[in-house]
């Protein structure tokens, strides 16, 4: 199953319908096999990053033949096309009595995924650390744009560095806070959005995984945050159990805080 | 005249409040039912590709289609330029990546048989350190055969200080097709050209560009600069293939090639929320006519006493060997685009932040240069914060196919049709009398956000 989980970016219970000819989907479908493609509508959604809801229809490409309407499976899928309905490609089924043991193992894989992420991340960082972003400037370019042919060219999407001031929760990786300072490099051009890269504002609150900064010319600031996935912002009321999870991903690194505990400012 | 509005964000995404904006559209001229188009639009279930919009029914209804290549995350891809080929099924796209690694944007230049199908389109090309591709395509006949040839405008910076650039390809459907890069700027500059470079071909084999000829740069901060200098349009009159491409026109001045249109022009460099929310830099459009490949209509913006963005628009009737003086001007105007039909009445799309807080879309069409016009405001909506740039995008898009008009630009979502007074049809749920965005669920409201928008007229 652990196979078919890691194919699936979407995984739900859905009973199978007949495709009305007034959907508009049915005639994009480029498969001439038209006993493959089925509609099923959601009856619980298991694992959808996106917006997949109870009632949903989704047309699904098979794996192999047709099969009858009324049947309830859980299917693992990935989405291929958005249009009026969703059109997804199968990448396994099971039975839908054993939806409570594909929940459990489907929630495991993601976490397991998720904390392989986490790891990357952790054994990329020289620090990592709980706080709150207290200020944010943006950094005049003439301090750090080095001074060579083609250097002071514009372009949009050249970063613009700024300097976070972080108050600091606690350490939870690296250095002591003597080293660290309380400022971090970021880029104020980044679309946190879009591109999910650190683009702070006070009050931000949460993990920062920071590596030593390679910017030329701000070396006054020597860790950055300039990365996807380098800031992950915490709801404070979630902090304590994250906190330990990470703590205990750090522990499993092996790359303890080389000084842990009375951190806070 | 009739003209259809769609908001391209499809019934299945309903839920959606992405940032969806610097539109690119092509139409298949052999197909005019066959349309793609892109935005910054995340892949919706977080794969590493980028969707691009398509439609197989004339843009009535859009589908996402994520068969962009995309680096490490969805939101790595930006700058997504499109074209059909012309007389093949060929769908070419100039994209941007950005390389965590290199600390770069790196360019691909793609290409799809069937813009459809689920497979993710073919790299033919690559490049660090450029930005903003705009690719035009043609097709044409070799013997038995026919074949592709695009044309990309880029501001590559590998050629600074001369940076307004063309990459070529004679036989772009090949397995393995070759592409040349051409800087066509022929003076001096200021260490750059501006990132606008715009590039109209005529099946004859006419090929124009324009760009901006920067001479002098003011840095005033971070984020605001003025550029001062020409508006500079070069032609190439068998379709780049000669030892010198590009230099087919010259200009009295100087006897160099690149025809000055406007000399002594200065362009705000604002990177920042500036014009209703918009970063500005320089917009250009280019278009020539398509039965008559002499006739040729450019516009550009730049920094007047009035306005820091003010829209001109130019004719040539003779090769861009001499210019009109300005036929149009408006203030606070941003991404015009121009098209041609076969009726041969000019097409002006272009959006404007008016006094009222508000951006306005505009479809301008004229068949006497202005004298006479026909202004259709497409949308009409207030500006909100989103906290991203750009805010519309840097470029939006109208193209013609024989007498019909097919454009895309981005405007704020709020379904009220007093927004869109040209008409308009959500294919994500809407409840028009409440103004309000409705969720998959047919309950669950949904927050404003910035979609794409196709419009036809026909």
């Amino acid at each position: 199953m652990k196979s078919m989980i890691t194919k699936s970016s979407l995984v739900f219970k859905g009973e199978l319908q007949e495709i009305s000819d007034s959907n508009t989907m049915k005639s994009v479908i480029s498969d001439n096999n038209n006993k493959k493609i089925v509609l099923a509508k959601v009856q619980d959604v298991i694992y959808a990053p996106g917006n997949i809801q109870i009632g949903n229809h989704i047309i699904l490409q098979l794996s192999d033949r047709g099969m009858q309407t009324g049947r309830q499976m859980i299917f693992f899928t990935l989405p291929q096309l958005y249009g009026e309905t969703i059109v997804a490609k199968e990448a396994g089924r099971i039975d839908s009595e054993n939806e409570s043991n594909v929940r459990k193992q489907v929630d495991n894989t993601i976490q397991e995924l998720a904390d392989k992420d986490i790891m990357n991340k952790i054994n990329q960082s020289s620090i990592v650390l709980v706080g709150e972003v207290s200020n944010v400037h943006e950094i005049d370019k003439s301090e750090y744009e080095p001074q060579e042919e083609g250097s002071e060219l514009d372009n949009v999407d050249d970063p613009i560095y700024g300097e976070a001031t972080i108050n600091v929760f606690e350490v939870l990786k690296g250095s002591s806070l003597e080293s660290f300072g309380n400022s971090i490099l970021y880029n104020t051009n980044s679309d946190h959005v879009l591109e999910q890269k650190p683009n702070y504002k006070p009050g931000d609150q949460g993990i920062f995984f920071l590596q030593e900064s390679k910017a030329t010319g701000v070396e006054k600031i020597k860790y950055s945050s300039l990365e996807k996935g380098d800031f992950q912002p915490i709801n404070p009321r979630e902090k304590d159990t994250i906190v330990t999870k990470i703590k205990s991903l750090i522990n499993r690194s092996g790359s303890l805080a080389q000084k842990s505990g009375g951190n806070v400012k | 005249m009739s003209i259809k509005v769609v908001n391209m964000v499809p019934k299945s995404l309903s839920g959606e409040r992405y940032h969806d904006r610097e539109t690119s559209l092509t139409v298949n001229a052999t197909n005019s039912l066959q349309i793609a188009a892109s935005a910054f639009t995340p892949e919706p279930s977080g794969r590493s590709l980028a969707p691009i919009y398509v439609s197989n029914d004339g843009g009535d209804t859009w589908i996402l289609n994520p068969i962009v290549p995309a680096l490490n995350s969805p939101g790595d891809t930006f700058d997504i330029s499109l074209c059909f080929s012309g007389k093949t099924s060929n769908l070419y796209a100039g994209i941007l990546l950005n390389d965590f690694v290199e600390g770069q944007t790196d360019l691909n230049i793609l290409r799809t048989d069937n813009y459809m199908s689920n497979n993710v389109m073919t790299v033919i090309a690559e490049k660090l350190d450029v930005d903003q591709p705009f690719i035009k395509a043609e097709s044409l006949l070799d013997g038995a055969s026919i074949k592709d040839r695009i044309y990309m405008a880029i501001n590559d910076f590998n050629n600074a200080p001369k940076t307004a650039t063309i990459y070529v390809s004679l036989d772009s459907a090949s397995a393995n097709p070759s592409v040349s890069s051409f800087s066509i700027e022929k003076r001096n500059t200021a260490g750059q050209n501006m990132p606008a470079v715009r590039p109209a071909i005529h099946s004859d084999g006419t090929v124009y560009a324009a760009f901006y000829g920067v001479r002098s740069r003011t840095p005033l901060n971070n984020r605001d600069s003025d550029y001062t200098g020409d508006v500079v349009v070069v032609r190439d009159d068998q379709w780049a293939t000669s030892l010198n491409p590009f230099s087919s026109l010259l200009d009295p001045g100087d006897n160099i090639a690149g025809r000055l249109v406007a000399s002594n022009v200065t362009v705000c460099w604002r990177n920042r929320a500036f014009l209703g929310q918009e970063r500005i830099g320089g917009d250009l459009a280019i278009t020539v006519h398509p039965k008559n490949s002499s006739i040729v209509y450019i516009a550009w913006t730049d920094k007047q006493p009035n306005s820091d963005s003010v829209l001109h628009i130019r004719s040539s009737k003779d090769r861009g060997k001499t210019w009109s003086s300005d036929l149009l001007t408006l203030p606070n105007s941003k991404n015009p685009s121009l098209a041609i039909n076969a009726d041969g009445i000019l097409g002006l799309l272009y959006q404007q932040f008016t006094d009222k807080n508000r951006w306005d879309t505009h479809f301008l069409s004229t068949k006497d240069d202005f004298h006479n016009t026909e202004d259709s405001i497409l949308a009409t909506v207030p500006v909100i914060s989103t906290g991203s740039l750009p805010y519309n995008g840097d470029y939006d898009m109208i193209v013609a196919v024989d007498k019909n008009f097919y454009g895309i630009f981005t405007a704020l979502n709020i379904p009220d049709l007093a927004n869109f007074p040209s008409g308009v049809s959500y294919q994500r749920n809407s409840d028009f009398t409440r103004h309000k965005l409705i969720d998959v669920d047919g309950m669950t409201e949904v927050p404003p956000s910035m979609d794409c928008f196709f419009f036809k007229v026909t």
